[in-house]
């Protein structure tokens, strides 16, 4: 294009989440309130190939071990697969190596960084060597650090649009995933980008997207714990009983 | 060097094979007519080209992911990525914006397709008549020129159309958007039910109705009734909405008389001057850059609004140096688009016993109640818009934007949430002189000059879009929906709701009465060149605030009758 004009994050996903009808599919405006509305920001390429069939190509094998953790926590096994079960663990990969543009991929590197931060402030261990509890409790306190008051989010992120000022990962470094070595690290150390996004939940929220999304667009998530909306008959009115599946 | 031989002689030459190339390419062939449709992208074989259809999520390496120009997979397609309808599952009918480059002075966002059936295959499929609301609306306001044409005159046009192609919708008996020749109507769900009772006890004067859909609730003309499976825009193989492939291309291809290209780029159409006739066009072969002329006795352009416009700015001769058909000198000028993304919602309370199965490819709408008389008329601003939208019960969307994790979380995403309702205005613009395209000095791949086009809202529209989410608002505070919140995603010379995003371009070589101040007469016949006709949205003249398609379709039909008639009695 001869002028092209960056549209950021937040204007298509307020695209997304405001357009119904006109030009618009009809699953779309189905779902537009909900999770198409927010599908796309997270979106990337879990291939239900399950867990650990190939290496991961940004996360190191340790970022992978914690973000396995983290997922299972968000939407664990039950009567039904859980997170890692349907390898959401490597959606997370391919997003942050196939989608994500190094800024935000920066972003979530230092968030996982932050998680084991907070662990070894409170525990002395690094996240994945704490006991389940432990695990529980950080996590316990994330969620509710991310989730401020009603409506508070949308203004906290746009305090948070500029990405860090400086990149988590070297320049040299690529989609590689390697952390590069802290430059200002405090005592913990973590660099200042690793405390902003400790501070910011962001990356808790984002996770948690990455998350619902990789798993109930996934086979097992939309036909074992959900149930996909079967095509053939349109029912504009159907009776719902409490405990009857969410169309996927 | 165009080569031309005898083999490449037609009756007709067609441009474009979208909504109305495929319309004219039938109305032509069936009144006996040898027809050759020009495409500049791909083949598109209905059924068998639907690489994406009835695909679960899951099987795409994204899962069927929203791709916007801040991702990774938006590099061939930087303003198709703009569009909330890019997708994974469609990118494919997209023009790559690396094949059709232009230049944007002000944000316009040129959204295109680049295959046989062309956007037919990847539209809203709403289809809303026009009405002397529309027709006499210039002439009423004393701005731009007069429409040459009344509802009259198009009137049985819509319904030759919409027998054929199929429209599903509820008859309401309103002058401004009149009714049609419907198929059953689709249902509206709980959510929609509650919010237009609320909506129709609070206003006496407005209505909230299922869209009118160019999707088949019951089988017709050997196309299939729906089967709801949601997403229409990754191709039909039951033809069960209209698109150039289920519908007017396999009607124009039973004649026999049918011929399509491909890959066949036009450069500009070929004018004789001592007989003012348009004689061929020049084509370039998108693989080979092959150069070859056609020739027919009529021309259609069908290339889309900006398409064939930008094809008759190239069309110079000595007696066109400003372009063809372009004495007037407003060729390229009066740009217009729908602008939109403004409005309300908010969340239905209750209902919690109602759900839904299927996916409806259509949603409900309120038509225009602004300024249709004195009673509703407006100080601040002229025109309308209409709404647009639906409510849902939330999914598990919903578990990212509120605290929770675990076993609670996956037990509580299991069953849908509460219902929520949107809407969104359509609005109309004015034609405005200012918003403008023209030839750049830049050439594309072919040598072809890439289009610069200088758009922008104008004061009309921006005192309308206050009152787009204002009146959404009110009308779902006044429903009973709660938490209600309006929107407005307009950024003042950025990107969020420009022009162009609307994907209703029109304009720019527009109808009017006076040779000296139109393109087109009531027949989208060029004024200057008898056997030229342009018939797809650049004819507008004023761009209404409904849906602008099956008005295409309609006015191709009738335009094919009258150039046929012309023929036979020999004036052509």
């Amino acid at each position: 294009m001869d002028t092209p004009q960056q549209i950021t994050r937040r204007d298509a996903l307020q695209r997304i989440a405001y357009v119904l009808g006109g030009t618009l599919a009809a699953s779309t405006i189905a779902g537009a309130m909900a999770e198409n509305a927010f599908a796309w920001t997270t979106t990337a390429g879990a291939r239900d190939q399950g867990p650990g069939t190939s290496s991961p190509r940004t996360l190191t094998a340790e970022q992978m071990a914690l973000v396995t953790a983290l997922v299972e926590h968000i939407i664990p096994r039950t009567d039904t697969p859980g997170a890692r079960d349907v390898g959401v663990q490597k959606f997370v990969d391919d997003l942050l190596t196939d989608h994500y543009r190094e800024p935000e991929r920066n972003r979530v590197l230092a968030g996982l960084q932050g998680v084991d931060v907070r662990s070894l402030r409170r525990y002395k261990k690094k996240f994945t060597a704490t006991t389940r509890g432990q695990q529980v409790a950080i996590l316990t306190e994330m969620d509710k650090e991310a989730y401020p008051a009603q409506g508070m989010i949308a203004q906290q992120e746009k305090k948070e649009q500029a990405p860090p000022r400086n990149t988590v990962v070297g320049p040299g470094s690529g989609g590689s995933g390697s952390m590069a070595q802290p430059t200002a690290a405090d005592v913990d150390g973590a660099t200042e980008e690793v405390r902003t996004e400790i501070a910011s939940g962001w990356f808790w929220r984002r996770l948690k997207e990455i998350t619902l999304v990789g798993y109930y667009t996934s086979q097992p998530g939309a036909t074992q714990e959900l149930h996909v909306n079967p095509m053939g008959i349109w029912k504009g009115d159907m009776p719902y009983k409490t405990g009857q599946k969410a169309w996927a | 060097m165009f080569i031309h031989t005898k083999a490449d002689d037609y009756d007709a030459i067609v441009v474009g094979s979208g909504i109305s190339g495929g319309w004219a390419a039938k109305e032509l062939t069936e009144k006996g007519l040898r027809v050759l449709v020009i495409e500049r992208g791909r083949n598109v074989v209905h059924g068998k080209d639907y690489i994406t259809e009835h695909k679960p999520n899951w099987e795409f390496p994204l899962h069927d992911r929203r791709i916007n120009p801040e991702v990774q997979g938006s590099e061939d397609y930087p303003v198709q990525a703009r569009t909330g309808q890019f997708r994974e599952s469609n990118k494919h009918f997209f023009m790559k914006d690396t094949k059709n480059p232009y230049v944007e002075d002000k944000p316009f966002t040129w959204i295109q397709g680049d295959q046989v059936g062309g956007k037919s295959l990847i539209w809203g499929r709403q289809v809303y008549r026009w009405s002397d609301l529309d027709f006499e609306a210039n002439l009423r306001d004393g701005i731009a020129v007069d429409w040459p044409i009344r509802y009259a005159d198009i009137a049985p046009w819509y319904s030759y159309v919409e027998k054929h192609i199929g429209v599903s919708g509820e008859k309401l008996g309103l002058p401004h958007l009149p009714d049609g020749e419907f198929l059953p109507p689709m249902e509206m769900n709980a959510g929609e039910k509650f919010v237009k009772r609320g909506i129709e006890r609070s206003f006496k004067d407005r209505h909230f109705t299922i869209g009118r859909v160019a999707i088949l609730t019951q089988n017709h003309n050997g196309r299939a009734a729906c089967h709801y499976c949601g997403p229409c825009e990754r191709g039909c193989s039951t033809g069960s909405y209209f698109s150039s492939q289920s519908s007017t291309l396999p009607a124009a291809q039973k004649t026999g008389r049918l011929t399509i290209i491909p890959d066949s780029v036009v450069h500009s159409l070929v004018y004789d001057d001592a007989k003012n006739r348009v004689t061929g066009v020049r084509v370039i072969d998108a693989k080979t850059k092959e150069q070859r002329e056609y020739r027919a006795r009529i021309v259609f352009l069908n290339a889309s609004t900006l398409g064939s416009t930008r094809i008759l700015l190239n069309s110079k001769s000595a007696r066109f140096p400003n372009g063809l058909a372009n004495s007037s000198g407003v060729l390229g000028q009066n740009l217009m688009d729908h602008h939109f993304m403004a409005g309300a919602r908010g969340e239905i309370p209750g209902l919690r016993e109602h759900y839904y199965q299927g996916n409806r490819p259509n949603g409900i709408y309120v038509p225009r109640f602004r300024n249709l008389d004195e009673k509703t008329k407006r100080s601040d601003y002229i025109r309308g818009f209409g709404y647009q939208g639906g409510a849902s019960r939330s999914g598990w969307g919903r578990g990212g934007s509120a605290p929770g994790f675990g076993v609670q979380l996956k037990r509580r995403l299991r069953e849908p949430g509460d219902w929520s309702m949107g809407m969104t205005a359509f609005a109309e613009c004015l034609p405005r002189a200012e918003n403008a395209v023209t030839l750049s000095e830049e050439t594309d791949e072919y040598g072809i000059p890439k289009l610069r086009i200088n758009c922008a809202w104008g004061p009309n529209e921006l005192a309308m879009r206050k009152d787009m989410a204002a009146s959404a608002a009110e009308m779902l505070e006044a429903a009973g929906v709660k938490n209600v919140s309006t929107y407005d995603l307009l950024k003042p010379d950025g990107l969020g709701a420009e022009p162009g995003l609307g994907i209703h371009e029109m304009g720019t070589a527009r109808m009017g009465r006076d040779p000296k101040t139109s393109v087109l007469n009531a027949h989208n016949q060029a004024h200057d060149v008898p056997n030229l006709f342009v018939t797809d949205g650049s004819a507008m003249t004023s761009a209404s605030c409904v849906n602008p398609s099956i008005t295409y379709m309609a006015l191709t039909a009738r335009a094919c009758d009258y150039a046929v008639k012309q023929m036979k009695a020999g004036a052509l």
